[in-house]
């Protein structure tokens, strides 16, 4: 149950990453760029938990940098969108 | 002409310019003349003229980095141009009103939501 | 470990709570319905980061929390595609 649960959000992160890689190439506001890796990164976070599980715990923490990764680029594309603003 | 607006321009401000521009075919303008000419800012005026020289209804003069000229790519495009000025002097509302129901701009206000600063909203 | 372990997914949460703040700001300004889908979103993954807390560092030894957090994060996306989907075009 849990793995098909993490199997659907995995699908789920792809499609709102396509949304925003689409929503990118429409405005070329690189804040969606940002975000379709952001969302791409929390889907390679699902898939790398799971082929991970069997092994030891010190790389479920590696698993976790991903998720923190994918966090940073939100991060990032925040920053980003307001450093860019004022020149506007 | 639906295609044009839908694909091409995303505000008011940069129809204005483009329709300044393609007034004037043979003179070459600066994001400050267009400025002057339309009384909006320099800076987005600039931002407004590179993006349509991206999108090739523009292009920049040889030589120049800050001089901008009509050159629509292709006859089809300038049909389309000129039939969007008829449009906007006739019928303006309508053109407005499409220019506003563009998806585009819903996506916008996702990437807007994510300004702190909200004063670039009212002095433009 | 623990405590660095603990900070990233607290930091997951916070970015995903200022996130949602923003977006509900921008509803409200906007009425734009694709924010309040994306703010749902990002209100069920900061559930998600915190969920991820409770269960891995505060409570080890308590109730198993997976499968909640799977579903938080399962109802988060799911949310944030919809508003995608139905919104975006």
């Amino acid at each position: 149950m849990n793995d098909f649960l993490s199997g659907t959000v995995f699908g789920l992160c792809l499609v709102a990453g396509l949304f925003f890689l689409r929503f990118w190439r429409k405005t070329r506001d690189r804040f969606f760029a940002f975000f379709a890796a952001s969302f791409w990164l929390m889907g390679l976070h699902r898939l790398v938990l799971m082929l991970m599980r069997l092994t030891d715990s010190e790389h479920v923490v590696a698993a976790y940098l991903i998720r923190l990764l994918s966090f940073v680029l939100i991060l990032l594309a925040i920053i980003d969108k307001n450093r860019a603003a004022p020149r506007r | 002409m639906r295609r044009l607006i839908a694909e091409h321009i995303d505000s008011v401000e940069q129809l204005e310019i483009l329709l300044l521009l393609q007034q004037h075919p043979e003179r070459s303008w600066t994001a400050e003349s267009v400025a002057r000419e339309l009384r909006i800012s320099p800076l987005s005026a600039g931002d407004r003229l590179k993006d349509m020289a991206r999108s090739a209804i523009l292009s920049r003069v040889q030589g120049s980095e800050v001089e901008f000229r009509y050159a629509p790519e292709s006859p089809g495009m300038a049909e389309a141009v000129a039939g969007l000025a008829t449009a906007y002097s006739e019928r303006r509302v309508t053109v407005i009103n499409l220019i506003f129901s563009k998806p585009v701009d819903k996506i916008r206000t996702f990437a807007d939501a994510f300004r702190l600063r909200r004063d670039d909203d009212d002095n433009g | 470990m623990m405590t660095m372990a603990d900070a990233v997914f607290l930091l997951c949460a916070a970015t995903s709570l200022a996130c949602a703040v923003l977006l509900l700001r921008g509803y409200t300004q906007n009425r734009v319905p694709l924010l309040l889908w994306s703010c749902l979103c990002f209100v069920g993954l900061a559930v998600n980061n915190i969920l991820l807390v409770v269960d891995l560092m505060v409570i080890p030894k308590g109730p198993d929390l997976t499968t909640f957090r799977h579903l938080s994060a399962l109802v988060s996306l799911a949310l944030l595609v919809f508003g995608l989907i139905w919104d975006s075009e």
